[in-house]
């Protein structure tokens, strides 16, 4: 894992991706909540709270996008594991290419062009 | 393509002090869900918590691994927002109900009290009045005290039951009664 430095980020920004990355992260293997979030935090999200990410998979699991299977454990209460549906899969495609596109209107928005002087006021009669 | 989990990781049971925080928490996380959350829901989220602060404590602490999940009332808020809108309210008729018989039963209580006051003019009769649709009766005299009380159609109970009825909405347990509207609920 890369060292980054500690971003600020912005709760609402990251609450609206943050279903597309854990359906994103559960495509390549199967989790369980804890489990999900240091892997969200080993990709870069080191300041994503478990708080923020079990309502998440609740919701996906709600809306189908998500199914769970118990596994026993050696020691203590079963965990509860989480794997996308072809639903979800689907909605993750869809998730992708639309951020996608905003990401490009964003970059296009953000890159800075020649400043332009402000037009004069005319004058009143 | 998802590769399936062979079995969960085990990890260290935490000692007792951590016990008991962990289960502070989810305690205060259920008094705090909504009181429509469905029980078998409830119950499999507080395992499921329960099974993952022990993760997470492994790795750090139980403080910390609570600190993480935020204040019980905010997650149980965003759990109970999570419930369809147009589920039928059996909490909220409970209480309608019960609001209504304590209001009920106030009134009757204050009334009763001012006919006490009058009572031992009225002799060994006692002083009778109605409240709406139940007759009171208060005795008081050397000999005798008493309150009693007489209704001819349990009104009270049917002003409960249309209480209930009217906030808990039982209707919506039948899906197709539940309108059109769609879930409230944000989409992901």
């Amino acid at each position: 894992m890369a060292e980054r430095p500690p971003a600020t980020r912005d709760p609402q920004l990251l609450k609206g991706v943050l279903p597309m990355l854990v359906l994103a992260l559960l495509r390549e293997q199967d989790s369980y909540g804890y489990e999900l979030v240091t892997r969200l935090r080993d990709s870069g999200l080191t300041d994503v709270s478990t708080g923020s990410v079990y309502p998440v998979l609740t919701r996906l699991e709600r809306d189908g996008h998500l199914a769970s299977y118990l596994v026993p454990s050696a020691q203590g209460p079963a965990r509860k594991y989480y794997t996308p549906t072809d639903a979800g899969l689907t909605h993750l495609s869809v998730q992708r290419r639309s951020w996608q596109q905003l990401g490009d209107v964003v970059a296009v928005v953000l890159t800075p062009g020649p400043r332009r002087a402000r037009p004069a006021p005319e004058a009143r009669p | 393509m998802t590769a399936p989990t062979p079995a969960a990781p085990a990890v260290p049971r935490p000692g007792l002090r951590d016990r008991l925080r962990r289960e502070r928490y989810l305690l205060a996380l259920v008094l705090w869900l909504d009181d429509d959350y469905p029980s078998a829901q409830r119950r499999a989220l507080v395992e499921q918590l329960r099974g993952d602060l022990d993760a997470a404590a492994a790795d750090t602490s139980m403080h910390e691994a609570i600190r993480s999940l935020g204040p019980a009332r905010r997650l149980a808020a965003e759990y109970s927002e999570l419930l369809d809108p147009r589920r039928p309210r059996w909490g909220l008729g409970a209480a309608a109900a019960a609001g209504w018989l304590t209001v009920w039963l106030l009134a009757a209580a204050v009334f009763a009290s001012a006919l006490w006051q009058v009572a031992p003019a009225a002799g060994a009769d006692g002083a009778t009045a109605r409240l709406l649709w139940a007759e009171l009766t208060v005795v008081n005299t050397p000999r005798e005290t008493s309150v009693g009380w007489q209704e001819g159609f349990p009104w009270t109970l049917v002003v409960a039951l249309a209480a209930f009825v009217a906030a808990a909405r039982p209707w919506r347990a039948v899906p197709a009664l539940r309108g059109r509207a769609g879930r409230a609920t944000g989409q992901s």
